[in-house]
């Protein structure tokens, strides 16, 4: 009986595995950061399109654009943009440019307790109150607020003047980490006084309880027991910016890269799937992970490519 | 008779299952050790080399462009323009030897580029053979040398224009190696490497000599510094040696035949040399491994980009070219400060509650009030250390003045009565015994304990211009929310079971008879207790202290919730310390197994091992000695 059963069942086997090799597939190599939204963007489009296989990678965003330059996967996605070097070299292979689109954006908001008066930063002052190196130009500050505060604008300093300023920071091994230390200190070292703490939550509770905190946080973390601080970018004549505005300098782009030469579209799957990312739910997934949706007119350039 | 016999064979064969145990034991904690051995030891080990044999035609180097861009070198000079990208201004400078840079402005996404300025460099005029050009991480600066040792640092505007900035001079030398980062290069001279480096202080680059190390045969050709920042020399005499950045020495490569003419990466590990008959060999380092030193471990060390030199503890980043800083110091250091200032707090605590439970209270009563001291034992750390985040960091250091005031008014009333009592007439002084158990002192107790922190308040609103959190600041000291000192208190309270428990049990322990003998001689309970039961249980309560000590240096969700994780080395009480355990915690699950980063986490551990070991040890020597001393056999 068993026996018979276990025959049965090798016989069905070439069947199941052709009709795993007929069902539709979409791979998708690149970012980390991005890899567990990509698997709940994948699990809701499976919902509504129960045959679609997906396979996801998330190695890295290195590993995009060589993926898709060789056509093996449908997207590759990256937490950043595309650097010359890589746009050149898949330009080399295939003769035209991939085409990104950007998906999301990953800002990181600096954060300080409400009391603070600090209502603006420049790139410089962050670079001063975080690194040990000064790469990007920061000048030292002491031990104080004073010399921040004073140096930013001179609005009534509700005490935080003469208080400690605290610096908070992820741990080594956030991306977020790796990020700000790249882009805000320009590859400097973090100071040795800047606490660590091992999540963005605790980060927020730290800053929230005490007066004289600075950090920096994932902007989906925030909340109304701190403020966010905006940012004057090179010293231009702005306003300065807020975390989800466009102009937001500290924002990781998420980009999904798209192999197709100019004129070619995008077969019905993929954009499927692009119009499910770019769509309502899409977004709400986004929101959910802590990241920002971009504007309307992404609809656009998703259109451009699934005509 | 038979029964008898099998009676003693089960008795031996347990004897020796328990004797076994007790091995298995030991030799778990042999193995251990020596495997923690195994993991350190390969970082000390000097790099080893093997010759790689290639077939004809099918040479590394021949075929694809190498990983490490062996013998490419985009910013030097050799009788052709020099293009530096600076991708933050979407701009393209083109240098070109002579005297004048093309700024070009480039669109990423377009391969085409347009030339928009001609900017003709004064500073180029007459300083001799360019010998190379580099641009910081930020693209603020360009660095221009020559190899008469001039350099030049020009200041790069948002349109690409130069502006002269700093200048200066550096060893003569023949030729410049970009180290991996962007941060520093190594200069090529006739007899020995230097490393020099951007520093930036106030706002202001400058560049400065970092390292030199000497090659006392002459210099023939160095490589390029890999992404493990080693750089291959082959010296006058033919020889190859190998310079990693941040070592002292020059480490001779084994097995290599003299007479090499120049040498060069094809990869992180494998290298080719070239042989002044023309012949060529490939060589391969056994691992990418790079090399510790005790000196990079614990003395200070000064790192590129930096101004001094001094105990940095940042052993990761996620990019390449990131010279690692793996100072043990400021974690040791964070280690030892707040298991001192954890049993500083909790030993007169524990002590005083063990003296009374163990000596003043009868058996009975006894057993019923030592188990609500060591239930303290039972909280979950991590319980207790997210309690005290929440509820007594924000607080400790704004109400530290009334705390140490409550804490101090008792033992300072009590030293007062002491010398009050001296001088009473014994009319007055005959009423004053006090029971053993004084629950009707409680009321009191409290109050004095409110009169303390009332004036502990009012000393910091007279000394300290009403807040600590602001005047400390002022003379320079750091405040931190999360510190030592928060950490320590918390410790003290995970400390303190473990020092009350042992110590109350060799208290306990000592046979009333020599005290209730001392009692009937007319002596009082306390002096009875000074000279008849402390001399016998001291050596029982300093290995309760040292057992609490390891027990505070090993603790670790207390550290990694409440110290800050902050690797600073200063010695103040209020700022956030770092310490092994907690630095194992967070960085162990993700250094990459097998890398220096991981063996020397496991150096720490070995450290944190073998400092418990000796610090028990040495409480079990005391104890023995002061035994001896006494001559009470237990």
């Amino acid at each position: 009986m068993t026996m018979r059963r276990a025959v049965c069942i090798l016989c069905l086997l070439p069947l199941g595995m052709s009709v795993i090799a007929q069902s539709p597939k979409l791979s998708i190599v690149g970012s980390d950061t991005m890899a567990v939204l990509l698997t709940d963007w994948s699990r809701e489009f499976q919902r509504a399109n129960p045959d679609v296989l997906f396979e996801i990678q998330g190695t890295g965003s290195a590993a995009a654009p060589p993926a898709l330059a060789e056509g093996t996967v449908n997207f590759g996605a990256m937490s950043r943009a595309m650097s010359a070097k890589e746009i050149s070299d898949f330009q080399r292979r295939t003769g035209f440019p991939p085409r990104g689109i950007q998906v999301g954006s990953d800002d990181i908001a600096i954060i300080v307790h409400p009391r603070n008066p600090l209502r603006k930063v420049s790139r410089e002052t962050l670079d001063g109150i975080f690194s040990a190196s000064q790469r990007c130009g920061g000048v030292r500050y002491g031990l104080q607020w004073s010399g921040v505060l004073g140096a930013a604008q001179g609005s009534p300093m509700g005490g935080v003047e003469s208080l400690t300023i605290q610096r908070y920071s992820r741990t080594a091994v956030s991306g977020s980490y790796g990020y700000f230390k790249n882009e805000v200190l320009c590859g400097g070292d973090f100071m040795p006084q800047v606490m660590e703490l091992p999540g963005f939550a605790a980060i927020v509770d730290a800053v929230a309880r005490s007066p004289g905190a600075i950090a920096y946080v994932g902007a989906g973390f925030v909340d109304h027991r701190v403020r966010v601080v905006q940012i004057l970018d090179d010293g231009a004549p702005l306003p300065g910016a807020y975390p989800g505005e466009p102009d937001y300098p500290f924002s990781r782009p998420l980009f999904l890269y798209l192999a197709i030469a100019p004129e070619q579209a995008l077969n019905a799957m993929e954009c499927a799937f692009l119009h499910h990312v770019t769509g309502s739910s899409g977004r709400a997934t986004l929101k959910h992970h802590g990241f920002q949706t971009v504007g309307l007119e992404v609809a656009e350039e998703v259109a451009r490519v699934c005509p | 008779m038979f029964a008898r016999d099998r009676r003693y064979l089960t008795d031996s064969l347990f004897g020796l299952l328990i004797r076994s145990t007790s091995l298995v034991v030991g030799l778990l904690i042999l193995g251990m050790f020596t495997q923690m051995l195994l993991v350190v030891w390969p970082m000390f080990a000097a790099p080893s080399v093997s010759e790689q044999v290639f077939v004809a035609g099918m040479e590394p180097g021949t075929a694809a462009v190498p990983e490490s861009g062996g013998g490419e070198n985009p910013g030097e000079f050799a009788d052709r323009p020099v293009t530096i990208d600076l991708p933050r201004k979407a701009v393209q400078l083109v240098l070109v030897p002579g005297d004048s840079v093309i700024a070009v402005e480039t669109r990423p996404q377009l391969p085409a580029t347009t030339p928009v300025r001609r900017q003709r460099l004064s500073v180029l005029e007459g300083a001799g053979a360019l010998s190379f050009a580099a641009i910081d991480v930020a693209e603020r600066y360009l660095l221009l040398t020559f190899k008469s040792g001039i350099f030049r640092l020009m200041s790069i505007r948002d349109d690409g224009h130069l502006e002269s900035a700093y200048a200066g001079t550096l060893p003569a030398h023949r030729s410049v190696r970009p180290v991996p980062g962007g941060q520093s290069w190594v200069l090529v001279t006739e007899d020995a490497l230097v490393q020099v480096h951007l520093v930036f202080l106030a706002a202001e680059a400058s560049v400065a000599t970092l390292r030199s190390m000497p090659v006392s045969d002459g210099i023939a050709h160095a490589s390029t510094v890999s992404p493990d920042r080693r750089v291959l020399v082959a010296t006058r005499s033919g020889e190859i040696r190998l310079w990693q950045l941040d070592m002292r020495k020059l480490t001779a490569l084994d097995g290599l035949r003299g007479g090499a003419r120049s040498v060069d990466w094809l990869s992180p590990v494998l290298f080719e040399v070239i042989y002044s008959d023309g012949s060529t060999r490939y060589f391969e380092l056994a691992s990418r491994l790079a090399e510790m030193s005790v000196n990079r471990l614990f003395f200070p060390v000064q790192f590129e980009g930096y101004s001094e030199p001094g105990y940095y503890w940042q052993p990761s980043a996620t990019s390449d070219g990131f010279e690692p800083k793996t100072s043990l110091i400021p974690l040791l250091l964070g280690t030892l400060k707040a298991a001192l200032v954890g049993l500083v707090l909790a030993v007169p605590v524990a002590l005083g509650a063990a003296i009374f439970v163990g000596y003043y209270l009868s058996s009975r009563r006894r057993e019923q009030v030592k188990p609500f001291i060591e239930v303290i034992a039972s909280f979950p750390t991590v319980v207790i250390a997210g309690l005290a985040a929440l509820w007594l960091a924000p607080r400790l250091i704004e109400s530290l003045p009334e705390i140490v005031g409550g804490a101090l008014a008792l033992p300072i009333l009590g030293g007062v009565a002491l010398l009050m009592a001296k001088h009473l007439p014994t009319s007055v002084t005959r009423r004053g015994e006090v029971k053993v158990l004084p629950l009707h002192f409680l009321p009191g107790l409290v109050i004095v304990i409110l009169v303390g922190a009332a004036l502990g308040h009012w000393v910091e609103q007279w000394l300290f211009e009403g807040s600590l959190v602001t005047w400390l600041p002022e003379q320079g000291i750091a405040v931190q929310q999360l510190n030592s000192l928060l950490v320590g208190f918390i410790l003290g309270f995970a400390i303190l079971p473990t020092v009350f428990s042992l110590a109350e049990e060799a208290i306990y322990e000592v046979p009333r008879v020599g005290a209730a003998g001392s009692i009937a001689l007319g002596a009082t309970p306390w002096r009875s207790f000074q000279d008849v039961v402390l001399p016998i249980a001291a050596p029982g309560i300093i290995s309760a202290v040292m057992l609490g000590f390891g027990r505070g240096i090993g603790e670790t969700m207390i550290f990694l919730l409440l110290s800050g994780n902050a690797p600073g080395t200063d010695g103040s009480l209020f700022s956030g310390i770092r310490s092994l355990s907690a630095t194992l915690a967070i960085e162990l699950p993700e250094a990459a197994v097998g890398g220096t980063h991981f063996r020397t986490l496991f150096l720490g551990a070995l450290i944190l091992f073998a400092l418990t070991f000796v610090i028990n040890t040495l409480g079990h020597l005391i104890r023995n000695r002061i035994l001896t001393k006494h001559r009470v056999s237990r």
